[in-house]
Order: structure tokens, then C-alpha cells, then sequence
């Protein structure tokens, strides 16, 4: 798990609660400055695993499998206008 | 002129024989007798050479060789037995001096006698075969004097106290000494040997023994060897100063057979002094020592480095394997890295940087580290810390210096597919947050991985460092197409490829309706130029800033996980959520959005919401609400996440499958470049060869290996020869 690496201990706040009763109209609490975010980005087809070297597509041999999704892609672009 | 014949003279010799004198040999010899009783009584001054000479010479010529040569033996021989009585009386300490003073005086008069016989030694002694009349001196001396009952007993009992005397500490006359064994030499080498050499060895082994036997019960080890070298020090100096030469070779035999071999386990094992003791307290000159006197015995160094290599591996094996010091991985490697540093100093100044201990020292932390299972991570974990805030500050050179002693142990890893596995985690972190000190010092030690283990051990990891690099770059030309879009939240996408990153679950939770809108331009955008791709949206990583306003206005930045953002946006529309309603409006994993809850509520000074009931552990009935009362010294205030520091057991697990499962597709390509190449091999060279080509990443597991291969049968790479089923066979 890549996430942020932060050691927090644990204390439960020690104020007695108060009840308060909803308010009407209030205004906004949290408004979004900036968003550092991550994706990852995979060749759009099903199949996950290399046919000839039953490898993971990402993995091993990147060109040949490359090589090997241009042709996929071609044969998908060519089907579809047809 | 005329030409008349020119007359010849001729000269004859006499007609008449020459009648000898039948007295002229006695006479002649008389002459020469008394000569050399003279030369020997010191009174060859009034002499004359030129005379003698002639008479000699005459002798010889009219064939009385025989008479003067033994008339020679004769006359030596009265006046050595005369002088070995002198010799004989002399008193105490005189004995050798009287023995030197006699020597000096026969070699003079021998001198002198040689002389006046050249012209015997070049002509009369040749053809007789006899012995020269200097080598006939020394014999009749040998024979004589030092080979005299009374002297050859003496004399040698004399040469030995001298020698014990000056080992117990009292000062001699070294020139006497030296004098006298060079008389020895003179006589001939084995003389020196067999009257002296050979007793003088064994006398001496025996002090030695009874003195290394003393020595060894009341010196500790360091002691004991300062004596030891010094023993031998001044047995090469005695040499030196009074010996033969080719004596010191055996006498340090001995000193060294006596005092280091027969003694050598003793004081290696010594307690509180020995070896052991010696490396815990780099007590580099006693060990210096030990080296310098055990390499000159059989054995002597491979014993040292044996205790050695048991010690190192039993300290190292206690600090791997230590639950204490499992705690803090970070102290784990530098405690690592400080024995290394100890030992090399070790072997440096010690054991003057040899070879074979420094091979012992790289099989011993070979051994060790792998001993824990978990050191490839600790590694890994080590040199995050120093990249995130380590060596921060710290100049290029110094960082070089770090990053090398960290490959060091590198090296000794067995399972660095482990390692890598771990590094490229937590190099993710560092790059996706931002927390890396330099660049230059991450890209310095991918190089350095690269040198040791090759282009594919770091081609995804360079892979990591270029997908950051573009997503720059993309996300520059997102904002240049979108100029609208600089009002509201800026967006920061880094765009990962799969597989050169850490394996991750796919897992996508309901954002926030404005950043869900602004993802959708940005994959319009992405796919826009790179067609035929798909993006996941990882909500698991992330962070935001968000402008906070609180009941009694106070205002805050904060600074939150994705998923954290998630949450607190749902409070714009709502006073009160109860948990159930946080999870299905956001659809964010339980585990997760529990941490994530407990962050959020539960930290002093950083609780943000308000929970009820309060306590750490959070029920599906549980409500939240804004905490109106939240108030913090600080603008900017970052919320953490509740996270372990190391994996849990069940992650370390997973991590470990992951592994397992990685090797696969290693171990499969290398059957299949292996079998490519050799067309048909059998089964247990082809195990032999798959191991022996992914050593560098693990150690390949024989039945793992089996089970690819048969996999591989299966699927049609190879097959099984009909008639022997243990060779395989490479299918095209």
C-alpha cells in the first residue's frame, strides 16, 4: 500500500460533547484548494496476459508485446469500421 | 755484402752431472722446520721469505715433496696439541679468549706457511691428491684442539650458558661469541652444525618449552604474545650479531614450534583475553600481533580466522535475530553497517587487509543477514530514511559514501528480488508525496543497482522516475488547453503505467461531484493523445488542500489523504452522518475508511470532526459532525493517517506471495532461454543452469523450478524424450 507515511497516536478527545441542534443555511465548511492525484494508465483491451509467454502484458518483453497490441489495435480499429 | 754461408753458433749444456749433496733434503728441511717454529713462537720477523721460498721450491723440484709435506704435518701438529694444552689451562672466563687469541695466532702463521709452500700447493699436492695446506691447517686444528676431550665438551658447554645467560637478561661479550662460531664456520659447516648448531637448537627448545609453559599460566593472551615476538626478535638478532645466518631459520622454528603452535588454541580461546575478546575490544595492535606470529606456523592464520568467522557469525546472527532490535529497522541496518566498519578496520589494520579474512568477512555477513527473512526490507527501509530526511543536507561525496556501504549489503542479499520489491514500494511513497531529498542521490543508487544486477533488475524502477517526469509534462499541457479551469481546484495528476509500480487493488470511491467533473476533462485530455488506453483512479493515494472554516470562524488550511477529503466534503451538505451513511455515500473500504475516520476524529489537535460516543473504535451506529470547537496553533494543518511504520504480519505475507508469484515468469524465462539455446538438456543440469543464471536476483527453488517445467510441458514449449524422461526437449 503506497500510502502517506504519518505515525498519529491515537487519543480520544476528552471534551464532554454538547449537543448542539441543527442550524439552517449554514455556509460551506471545506472548500478544495488543490488535488495531487494518481491513476494508472493500462492498454485498453481485455486480455491481461501475454498469449505466447503468458506473462503479464506490463511485464516482461514490453517491446514485443508492444509490437504485439499495435496489431490488436489495428485488427480492432479495422473491424469496427467495417 | 758477399755472399758467403753465415756461420752458426750453438750452446751446449753441461757435459758433466751435477753430484746432489745426499745431506742437502735434511739440511734444507731443518731450515724450513725451524721457520715454522719460529713463525709459531712469533719471531718471524727475523725471516726470510725470499730463501725460504727458494728452499721449498728446491725441495720439491728434486722430488722431496713427500718429506717436506709431512715433515709439515708433523711439525703443526707438535705445536697444536701444545697450544690446545694452553688452551686447556686457561681459567674460567678466560677459556674463550684464550681459544679466540690461539685461533688468531694459527690462521697468521698458517697464512705465513701457505706462503712459503705455494709453490707444493700449485704442483707437488695437486698430483698427489693430498690435502692444501690451509685446508690441512684447519683440520689439524679441528683435530687437535677443538676436537680435544677437554676443549669440545667445554667449549660447547661454554658457548650455551653464554647464550642462556644473555636470554635471561645479563649482558656478554657478543664479539667473543661471534669470533668463535665464525672459527666454527671456518672449520667447515658442519662443524659449526654438528658441534654447536644442532645442540644449541635442542637446548633451546627446551628453554623455550619450560618458558612458554610459564609464560602461558600467568601472561593473558596479549601478554603473552609481546613476550612471544620479543623472544623471536632477539633470536634473529642474536643471529645477527654472533650466528650463522642460515641458523636463524631453525632457531625461529623453534622459538616458533615452542611459543605460538604448541599454544596456539590456548591462547586463542583465553578468556577475557583472547581473540574473542581482541575483536569486541579492536584491540587492533594485539591483533596485529597474533597475525604477524601465528602466519609464520601451519595452520596458524586459518585458526585465527576460524574463531574469527565463528564469532562474527554468532554476534551477527544475535543482531539479526534480536526482537529488540527488530523494533527500528532503520538502527537494525546501521548497526549493520557499523560491524562492517569494524571489521573492515579490522582486517585493515590488523590483519593488513588479507584476502582470505576479507572472503571470510563476506561469507560471514553473507550468512547472517540472510538469516532474517526480513533484512532485504530493513534495507529498503534504511535507505528510504535517508533519502526522505537522512542525508539531507548532506554533501554529494557523503551521500556516495552511504549509498556504496548500503550496496555492500546489498551484495551479501540472497533474496534481492525481495529488496527490490520493498525498494520500489517505498520509492513510490517518496516520489507520489514529494519527500525525497535529491534526485541526483535517488537516480545515483538506481545506477548503482543497475551496475550490480543488471538492466532488468531497474528497468521499471527507472520506469517510475520517467512516468513522474512525463506527468509533468501532461499535466502542463492539460492547464495550457484548459485556461478555464485556473479558477477553481488545481488538479495534479501523476499518471503511472501499470506494472512498473507497485502492485495495486483497483479500487475507485465516490468523489466529490466538482473533482469527479475534473477528472472526466483530464481523461478526455490524456486519452485525447494516447489512444487505446484506460486510466484507474487510485483514491487510495493522494492528498489535497482544502480551505477549512470552523463554527466560531476560525480558519484553517488542511492538509488531507484522498479519501479523508471524501469524507469531510460530505459535511458541506450535512450536519450530522452517521458511519453507515459516510460508507455508502462514499463507498470507500471499511479498513480504510475506519483509519481514516479515526485520523480525523481521534487525533489531539487534529480532529477535525466530532464523534459520538467518543472512543477509539468506530460503529456502524457512530455519528460524526463538524468539530465547531476545533482549534490549533498552527494555519496549516496536516492530518496524517493512522498507518504502521513496517508491514503488518498479514501485509509482510501478502508481500511475500507477491514474490513468489513474481518469480514465476522468472524462472520460466530462463527455462525457455536455456532449453532455446541448448536444444535438449537433462533434468538436473537444467536445474543446476536456471539457478546459476537468476542467482543474482534468489535463490531458485528446485521443486518451484519443477513445477515450471512441467508447466512449460504443458503448454507446449518443451517436451519429455520418449525413451529417456528425465531429458527435455526445446519445442520451436
Amino acid at each position: 500500500m503506497a500510502t502517506l507515511d504519518f505515525d498519529v497516536p491515537m487519543v480520544p478527545t476528552g471534551e464532554p460533547s454538547s449537543n448542539v441542534g441543527p442550524s439552517s443555511k449554514k455556509p460551506k465548511h471545506f472548500e478544495i484548494k488543490k488535488w495531487n492525484v494518481v491513476t494508472l494508465w493500462a492498454w485498453d483491451i481485455v486480455v491481461d496476459n501475454c498469449a505466447i509467454c503468458w506473462n503479464h502484458i506490463m511485464d516482461l518483453c514490453k517491446k514485443f508485446h508492444f509490437f504485439q497490441l499495435k496489431t490488436v489495435l489495428l485488427f480492432e480499429a479495422f473491424r469496427s469500421a467495417s | 755484402m758477399s755472399n758467403q754461408k753465415k756461420r752458426n753458433f750453438q750452446i751446449e749444456a753441461f757435459k758433466h752431472r751435477v753430484v746432489m749433496d745426499p745431506k742437502y733434503a735434511d739440511k734444507t728441511w731443518k731450515i724450513l722446520e725451524h721457520a715454522i717454529h719460529e713463525i709459531y713462537n712469533h719471531n718471524a720477523s727475523g725471516l726470510s721469505f725470499e730463501e725460504l721460498y727458494r728452499n721449498a721450491y728446491n725441495m720439491v723440484l728434486h722430488k722431496f715433496g713427500e718429506k717436506l709435506y709431512s715433515g709439515l704435518v708433523a711439525t703443526m701438529t707438535g705445536h697444536l696439541k701444545a697450544i690446545a694444552q694452553s688452551v686447556e689451562a686457561a681459567q674460567g672466563g678466560s677459556f674463550l679468549e684464550e681459544l679466540n687469541r690461539k685461533w688468531n695466532d694459527h690462521n697468521k702463521a698458517l697464512q705465513m706457511i701457505r706462503d712459503i709452500l705455494m709453490y707444493m700447493d700449485r704442483t707437488y699436492i695437486p698430483s698427489t691428491q693430498k690435502t692444501p695446506v690451509h685446508e690441512l691447517g684447519l683440520n689439524l686444528w679441528k683435530e687437535n684442539v677443538i676436537y680435544s676431550s677437554q676443549i669440545r665438551t667445554r667449549l660447547l658447554n661454554t658457548l650455551l650458558e653464554l647464550v642462556h645467560s644473555e636470554r635471561t637478561g645479563e649482558v656478554i661479550d657478543r664479539g667473543i661469541m661471534r669470533n668463535i662460531t665464525k672459527m666454527l664456520m671456518d672449520l667447515g659447516p658442519s662443524v659449526y652444525g654438528q658441534d654447536f648448531e644442532t645442540h644449541f637448537l635442542q637446548v633451546s627448545a627446551e628453554f623455550y618449552q619450560a618458558e612458554s609453559q610459564k609464560f602461558i599460566e600467568c601472561c593473558d593472551c596479549g601478554d603473552y604474545l609481546k613476550k612471544a615476538e620479543r623472544r623471536l626478535n632477539e633470536e634473529m638478532e642474536r643471529v645477527s650479531h654472533y650466528l650463522d645466518s642460515r641458523t636463524e631459520k631453525k632457531i625461529t622454528n623453534v622459538v616458533e614450534k615452542e611459543m605460538i603452535e604448541n599454544h596456539m588454541l590456548r591462547l586463542i580461546h583465553m578468556e577475557n583475553s583472547g581473540l574473542v575478546h581482541m575483536l569486541c575490544d579492536d584491540k587492533y595492535e594485539d591483533m596485529s600481533r597474533m597475525y604477524n606470529l601465528f602466519r609464520r606456523v601451519t595452520d596458524g592464520l586459518s585458526k585465527i580466522r576460524e574463531v574469527m568467522t565463528s564469532h562474527m557469525r554468532e554476534s551477527g546472527k544475535q543482531l539479526v535475530t534480536d526482537p529488540e532490535r527488530l523494533k527500528d529497522p532503520v538502527e537494525y541496518v546501521q548497526r549493520l553497517l557499523d560491524e562492517k566498519d569494524k571489521y573492515d578496520k579490522i582486517i585493515n589494520l590488523a590483519f593488513i587487509n588479507d584476502k582470505s579474512f576479507q572472503n571470510a568477512l563476506n561469507s560471514s555477513f553473507e550468512y547472517f543477514i540472510n538469516l532474517n527473512p526480513r533484512s532485504p526490507e530493513f534495507i529498503s527501509l534504511f535507505v528510504d530514511d535517508k533519502l526522505r530526511k537522512g542525508l539531507k543536507g548532506v554533501s554529494e561525496d557523503d551521500v556516495e559514501v552511504t549509498l556504496d556501504k548500503v550496496m555492500m549489503l546489498f551484495r551479501y542479499l540472497q533474496e534481492k528480488d525481495v529488496f527490490e520489491k520493498y525498494y520500489k514500494q517505498h520509492l513510490a511513497k517518496r516520489l507520489l508525496s514529494g519527500k525525497t531529498v535529491s534526485d541526483d542521490a535517488e537516480r545515483s543508487l538506481i545506477v548503482k543497482l543497475k551496475t550490480e544486477c543488471g538492466y532488468q533488475f531497474t528497468s521499471k524502477l527507472e520506469g517510475m522516475f520517467t512516468d513522474m517526469k512525463t506527468s509533468q509534462d501532461t499535466m502542463q499541457g492539460f492547464y495550457g488547453c484548459h485556461p478555464e479551469l485556473s479558477d477553481g481546484p488545481t488538479l495534479t495528476v501523476q499518471v503511472l503505467t501499470t506494472g512498473s509500480w507497485p502492485t495495486q487493488s483497483s479500487v475507485t470511491c465516490n468523489l466529490p461531484a466538482e473533482m469527479s467533473a475534473l477528472c472526466e476533462k483530464f481523461r478526455s485530455f490524456y486519452l485525447g493523445t494516447h489512444t487505446g488506453r484506460r486510466l484507474s483512479w487510485q483514491t487510495n493515494m493522494g492528498t489535497a488542500d482544502l480551505k477549512a472554516t470552523f463554527g466560531k470562524g476560525q480558519k484553517h488550511e488542511l492538509n488531507v489523504s484522498t479519501y479523508q477529503m471524501c469524507v469531510v466534503m460530505l459535511f458541506n451538505n450535512a450536519d450530522r452522518l452517521s458511519y453507515k451513511e459516510i460508507e455508502q455515500a462514499t463507498e470507500i473500504p471499511a479498513s480504510d475508511l475506519k483509519r481514516c475516520l479515526q485520523s480525523l476524529a481521534l487525533v489531539k489537535g487534529r480532529n477535525v470532526l466530532r464523534k459520538e460516543p467518543m472512543g477509539k473504535d468506530i460503529g456502524d451506529d457512530d455519528a460524526f459532525y463538524v468539530n465547531d470547537k476545533f482549534s490549533s496553533k498552527l494555519y496549516k494543518v496536516k492530518i496524517g493517517t493512522v498507518v504502521a511504520q513496517k508491514e503488518s504480519e498479514p501485509e509482510k505475507l501478502e508481500t511475500r506471495q507477491r514474490v513468489e508469484e513474481d518469480r514465476k515468469p522468472q524462472i520460466e524465462a530462463a527455462i525457455v532461454r536455456i532449453m532455446k539455446s541448448r536444444k535438449q538438456l537433462d533434468h538436473n543440469n537444467l536445474i543446476a543452469e536456471v539457478t546459476k543464471q537468476l542467482q543474482s536476483r534468489f535463490l531458485a527453488n528446485p521443486t518451484e523450478v519443477k513445477k515450471r517445467i512441467e508447466s512449460l510441458i504443458e503448454r507446449d514449449f518443451l517436451e519429455r524424450d520418449d525413451s529417456d524422461r528425465r531429458l527435455y526437449r526445446y519445442l520451436a
